[in-house]
């Protein structure tokens, strides 16, 4: 079915029409200039054999890079593939110079001219101005005539535009190859390259194009033709690049090399988005039957005794295999015998005890610490902290007073967030509310029994979440004593180390390049990770008892946090952003129905998640819901008053994809909206991201009010540009469009003409098995139609756990995952993704890491 | 650290963050006559242009002229506007989609580097209370930090308060409620000295001294005729403030003049919404009549929460309602023209409106394209006489880079460069 979707997408022939690109080049003896088979939709980079007419006047490599000979002329360069060939045409003009000029943006068509001082005839040269795209921005350049460069006495030049004629030119140094003139017509030194301001926009995802080096370009402009370096970026901590995709993959000299050349293509843009997958250790197996087995004697890298560095030269492969599956380890001879001795004779014979690939491994090796951080309080964290540090009512608020926080992945957050003015000005309003409504602090606590200093070391303690230093602590009772008690909680509710969280750490002394979290700052983490607020009392006594340290002591802090209700709060916000519940639904519903939208969403995920110990599977493929009445009438289930759990009647309505909710916030409010739909999977569900719409689109479904909504845009997407990426999204929202726009199963549309049309719920999905977050348009396709059979081929897909894995990392630190946090990632989501753990489990290997206490 | 080398370690980071240098190369005060304040008015989405343009080129403006449909609400303040055309972002930091383009836009066409409000106002912080000050209306309901427009010193996106009473209370505190906050500002100040004491991660650094200037800068500010007794405050139901949206745009307006009135600052931004905002039906009583249409984008009694209402959904459609959304933010930037024009300059010049510069803009131009080749921005106000006013200027395709450019020089900056741009735009103003 695929094939049909993509030939709809592309509405024109497969039989592409190739070209050599650019159409004709002109060059300078020693100039080089890059040529590219342009190929639409090629599906590989085209193996051609290039030729030129005559070498002695321009030569071509296997590349496609021409270089001016040693005489001038005309050439023909010629691409052939064996069984089609393109030819463009090459001018050499010699050793000529060339005259550049930095066109100003208002004058147009400039040509060149030249006076015959004796006859005063004018004469003008052969060829014309084209860009100079080694310098780029408004620079042009054009060769100059022979009979100028012979008889420069006897001809004055002049460059004239419509609105301008600048003139006569003089020239310092004729022998020169390159001569830069600006628009007043002086002479200048060479410029510096630089982006263009006209022309076609390269937009990269996943790497930067350049000039030659320097800045970044990506995003800039470039004229048609132009050559611009493209660099894939640093790939994923785990993973490797493998190719080039998008709408100009076939302008590219190697879509394969991660360092490559795009020649320009002659359109709004050109999109290219870099792939990697997934690094693979052909020796993990072995690698780990080795450290397990036998690195005690042989050593970690072969070099023990009995050394095996050089083996090969003694033993044959044969040989090795046999002695492994025969003889070792000498202990258990029997423990590595049959497939296990052949991969650890081969591992051993080619000498590859170091690992030389990206991969993670099972080791976490290539864990790198999270960045060391001063997280700022959100809002929610701030709140949930006083109530519960000072036990003020549950109906106490801060809403009026407290900053907004901001929104990173959906989730709300302010780890990058700074105190400024307005936000100091909140917090300490914010203070004084609170202040406002604590008692004395002896009453608070109790356990102090009036003890002056004792109050002050206990309340420092909870607000810092760190003992007071000494000079702190006189410091706080210098306050008590002279303002009083509400001065000293105003200074502690405003100082640094309340409003931030801190995961600075000190310098590990085993190793330089890493800082070790102190117990007090791992009981912040924990306690702001699970419930959303800062340690108690009895966390913060473990960590000064020295017993938030170990993987194990973290593992058992963690559950018993999850059993508390606070977490389940806590786990409501992740939800909220990963299924998009805040987002504004426009149905035609009144507000209550939609608040039992979201409702329905968050009982649904937390009664899983802490009730049935839910696997990620039970949340796609459970037919399990709550409702009221309100949503027990819209889905036809009779004989419910108030919220309760029930099963939905339809085989078609099963886990987070089947509720209603999700239809509704991803629709318009008068019909349904597959590319909404079809980019909340793509997005939300595998966290895979999509570079900007093509320059110039009309960016909305055609209008046809005959047609059902999967047609009008079907068809509005049959443009060349648009295809790249909605082949991905859209096949997605068409097989779910036998839900309407509320969420309710439909066989027919009525359309805006009024007629009723049968609905089509063909759907597709590919991308499920790349590496994480990577889309391509190489994986294979899958058929699917409605919820269930959806949910079911994410549950399956290794990127359907992994993604929900990366999202609640993102929501756990607040940000983005850097590409040098993958490896972290994977080593944290292993188990989730192999052993079909349990989503509760997932949260707590968070912390097993074997860098969760480590900051770099 | 001192205040001048804690400038250079900033200078020094946005340079690393950024890649290259976004900051203006020649830094100098130029020529007196220069305009006294800047605001920009952030609006989402783009606009209309068939209906934006006026419909021939060259035209000079009276008052009283409605210079194209989108503008028919600044009719007043005609001779006041100069209006844009061929003004590109292409290159300049513009993109086809929203969140790209809302973050480089602004900034000189550096993606995520400071905006170009924020530069200039710490540039011309001497004498003022506050380097920027940000008006919002529904910005808290963006979809993500990378669809706000604005930046900070440290390239962090800039979420302007929305609610009218919190910044009121901000800007003008009433001196009876002063809490001493001397000792918690003593103690944090220690505080933030003590943790930048060792080496830190660049942001990180960055952070404490954002802290450490807004702990310096704080002041209890004395009761002052600058504040505004009753103002309107939002809720928590985002219906609500649906329905109270257009007060509330009109009460950030009389904090925002009475700010530069007051002279807290030179430099302020009011943000309506967010990029590619899908949060606030701009259906105002004041527009309803105009919303009510049957040409297949206008809505009945029934439809006031429609999706199509909204103003991304809308500006895809580019249809009758989305083009009174555009008309709406006029009437409101019109409300803002009529209150500084109310107001004598106390530095001479004429009124507020007379000495300031009001820059207008969108992250796209043609809603529903995402164009970037001709955007709908405009100016308004005098410049201080610098600005010669009511007319079409054709940027030619120049870009919002070279426009910021020229706008640090009218407001007396001599750079020779700010991001993308070295040229400005020669033509838009009296030398």
């Amino acid at each position: 079915m695929h094939k049909i979707l993509l030939s709809l997408f592309l509405g024109i022939s497969q039989a592409a029409i190739a070209s050599v690109f650019p159409s004709s080049v002109i060059l300078r003896q020693s100039f080089q200039q890059q040529l590219i088979v342009a190929q639409p939709y090629a599906t590989e980079t085209p193996d051609f054999v290039w030729s030129s007419s005559d070498n002695k006047i321009v030569s071509v490599d296997r590349n496609g890079l021409v270089t001016g000979g040693s005489n001038e002329g005309v050439a023909l360069i010629i691409a052939s593939d064996g069984e089609q060939s393109f030819s463009t045409v090459v001018s050499n003009v010699g050793n000529r110079p060339f005259f550049y000029y930095d066109l100003p943006l208002v004058e147009k068509n400039p040509i060149i001219k030249f006076r015959n001082t004796v006859t005063g005839q004018w004469e003008a040269p052969a060829e014309a101005f084209q860009n100079a795209t080694d310098f780029g921005g408004t620079w042009i350049r054009i060769p100059l005539p022979r009979f100028f460069i012979d008889l420069p006495d006897l001809y004055q030049m002049y460059l004239e535009t419509e609105a301008n004629i600048v003139g006569p030119i003089s020239f310092n140094d004729l022998t020169r190859p390159q001569h830069f003139f600006n628009g007043a017509g002086q002479q200048v030194l060479a410029p510096e390259p630089s982006f263009t301001i006209q022309g076609t926009q390269v937009q990269l995802k996943g790497g930067d194009a350049y000039l030659r080096t320097g800045q970044s370009l990506n995003g800039r402009l470039f004229y048609p033709g132009q050559s611009v370096k493209i660099e894939a970026s640093e790939p994923p901590t785990g993973t490797i690049f493998v190719r080039w995709e998008g709408d100009s993959k076939q302008f590219l000299l190697d879509s394969l090399s991660s360092d490559t050349t795009l020649l320009v293509p002659d359109k709004g843009s050109a999109t290219l988005f870099a792939v990697f997958e997934e690094a693979e250790d052909p020796y993990a197996d072995a690698r780990n039957t080795y450290a397990m087995q036998c690195a005690l004697c042989h050593g970690a890298n072969g070099g023990g005794i009995p050394s095996l560095i050089g083996i090969q030269e003694r033993y044959s492969l044969a040989e090795i295999v046999g002695i492994i599956d025969q003889r070792m380890p000498p202990q258990n001879p029997t423990s590595c015998t049959g497939s296990c001795a052949e991969e650890l004779g081969e591992f051993v014979y080619n000498q590859i005890f170091e690992k030389n690939t990206s991969a993670c491994g099972s080791d976490q090796s290539q864990s790198i610490p999270l960045k060391r951080n001063l997280r700022l309080l959100t809002s929610i964290e701030y709140l949930n902290t006083v109530k519960d540090i000072f036990q003020l009512s549950a109906d106490f608020n801060l809403d009026d007073l407290l900053p907004e926080d901001f929104i990173v992945n959906g989730y709300r957050t302010d780890r990058d967030g700074s105190v400024s003015s307005q936000r100091l000005v909140a917090f300490a309003n914010a203070a004084d509310a609170v202040i406002n409504e604590i008692g004395p602090l002896e009453d608070l606590i109790q356990s102090c029994q009036n003890n002056t200093r004792c109050l002050v070391e206990t309340i420092s303690l909870r607000i810092l979440r760190r003992p007071a230093s000494q000079q702190e602590l006189n410091y706080f009772l210098g306050i008590l004593n002279r303002s009083g008690e509400k001065s000293l909680i105003r200074v502690l509710l405003n100082s640094p180390s309340f409003l931030y969280r801190s995961e600075m750490g000190t310098p590990d002394p085993n190793d330089g390049d890493r800082y070790r979290l102190s117990d007090f700052e791992i009981a912040t983490l924990l306690s702001f990770t699970y419930l959303g607020k800062a340690p108690n009392m009895d966390l913060l006594q473990r960590a000064q008892n020295g017993q938030v340290q170990t993987p194990q002591q973290i593992a058992q802090i963690a559950r018993e946090m999850l059993n508390q209700n606070e977490a389940r709060e806590k786990l409501k916000g992740f939800i909220v952003g990963w299924l998009g519940l805040e987002k504004e639904i426009s149905g035609d519903v009144d507000q209550a129905f939609k608040n039992d939208l979201v409702e329905e969403v968050t009982r649904f995920a937390i009664y899983k998640i802490f009730e049935n110990n839910a696997r990620f599977s039970d949340l796609f493929m459970s037919s399990e819901t709550f409702v009221n009445q309100r949503l027990a009438q819209h889905y036809g289930i009779a004989g419910v008053n108030d919220w309760q759990k029930v099963t939905y009647p339809e085989a078609d309505r099963v886990g987070i994809i089947g509720k209603a909710h999700f239809f509704a916030s991803n629709a318009i409010t008068t019909s349904s909206h597959p590319v909404k739909r079809g980019l909340f999977i793509r997005r939300n569900l595998l966290c895979q991201e999509f570079p900007p719409p093509p320059v110039g689109a009309e960016l909305k479904p055609i209008s046809d009010p005959t047609l059902t909504t999967r047609e009008r845009f079907e068809i509005a997407h049959r443009q060349e540009d648009c295809m790249s990426c909605h082949q991905f999204v859209d096949s997605v929202g068409f097989g779910l469009e036998m839900y309407d726009q509320l969420g309710l199963i439909r066989e027919f549309e009525r359309v805006p003409s009024g007629d009723l049309k049968p609905i089509n719920a063909d759907g597709g999905i590919n991308s499920l098995d790349t590496a994480e977050t990577i889309l391509s348009a190489e994986s294979p396709w899958l058929d699917f139609m409605g919820a269930k059979s959806l949910s079911e081929l994410i549950v399956e897909s290794p990127n359907g756990k992994a993604c929900f894995a990366r999202q609640y990392l993102r929501f756990t630190l607040g940000s983005s995952i850097e590409p040098e946090d993958n490896c972290t990632l994977q080593s944290y989501a292993q188990s989730f993704k192999s052993d079909d753990i349990p989503i509760k489990e997932l949260l707590i290997q968070f912390t097993q890491t074997a860098t969760f206490t480590y900051r770099r | 650290m001192s205040d001048l080398s804690r400038r250079k370690f900033i200078k020094n980071a946005v340079v690393t963050t950024a890649g290259t240098s976004l900051l203006p190369s020649s830094i100098t005060l130029g020529a007196s006559r220069h305009a006294h304040r800047l605001i920009f008015v952030y609006y989402p989405n783009g606009a209309v242009l068939r209906n934006w343009h006026p419909d021939r080129f060259n035209l000079r403006y009276r008052r009283g002229d409605i210079i194209s449909p989108s503008f028919a609400p600044l009719a007043p303040f005609a001779d006041r506007i100069i209006t844009l055309r061929n003004l590109t972002s292409k290159g300049h930091g513009g993109s086809s989609s929203h969140p790209e383009a809302a973050s480089g836009i602004f900034s000189g066409g550096w993606r995520g580097a400071p905006s170009i409000d924020t530069v200039i106002g710490n540039q011309l912080s001497s004498g003022v209370r506050l380097d920027y000050q940000h008006f919002g209306l529904f910005t808290r309901y963006n979809k993500g930090k990378d669809y706000l427009p604005f930046r900070d010193q440290a390239g962090q996106p800039i979420l302007p308060e929305d609610d009218p009473r919190k910044l009121s209370s901000y800007l003008f505190p009433n001196s009876n409620e002063d809490n001493d906050f001397t000792e918690a500002k003593a103690f944090a100040l220690e505080r933030l000295a003590q943790l930048s004491s060792s080496p830190l991660p660049s942001d990180v650094a960055l952070k404490l001294d954002n802290h450490r200037r807004a702990l310096l800068n704080f002041q209890s500010q004395p009761s002052s005729s600058c504040g505004i007794k009753e103002i309107l405050g939002m809720v928590s139901d985002r219906r609500q403030n649906n329905l109270i949206g257009e007060r509330l745009a009109k009460a950030q307006i009389r904090l925002l003049v009475n700010t530069l009135k007051c002279q807290l600052t030179r430099v302020c931004t009011l943000q309506f919404l967010s990029a590619e905002d899908e949060s606030m039906y701009i259906n105002f009583d004041s527009i309803r009549e105009r919303l009510d249409r049957s040409d297949g984008g206008g809505f009945g009694s029934d439809r006031k929460w429609w999706n199509q209402n909204l103003s991304h959904p809308s500006s895809h459609e580019a249809n009758q309602v989305f083009q009174v959304q555009n008309e709406w933010y006029n009437s409101m930037v019109a409300d803002l023209c009529g209150q500084l024009d109310a107001i004598p300059d106390p530095q001479g010049g004429g009124s507020l409106l007379d000495t300031s510069i009001i820059c207008v803009g969108s992250e796209v131009g043609e809603s529903a394209t995402h164009g970037q080749e001709d955007l709908p921005w405009y100016l308004v106000g005098g410049a201080n006489g610098r600005f010669d006013t009511g007319r079409d200027f054709n940027c030619a395709g120049l870009g919002t880079s070279d426009l910021q450019l020229e706008l640090a020089r009218v407001m007396g900056l001599n750079w020779s460069s700010f991001g993308n741009s070295s040229v400005g735009i020669t033509g838009l103003y009296r030398a």
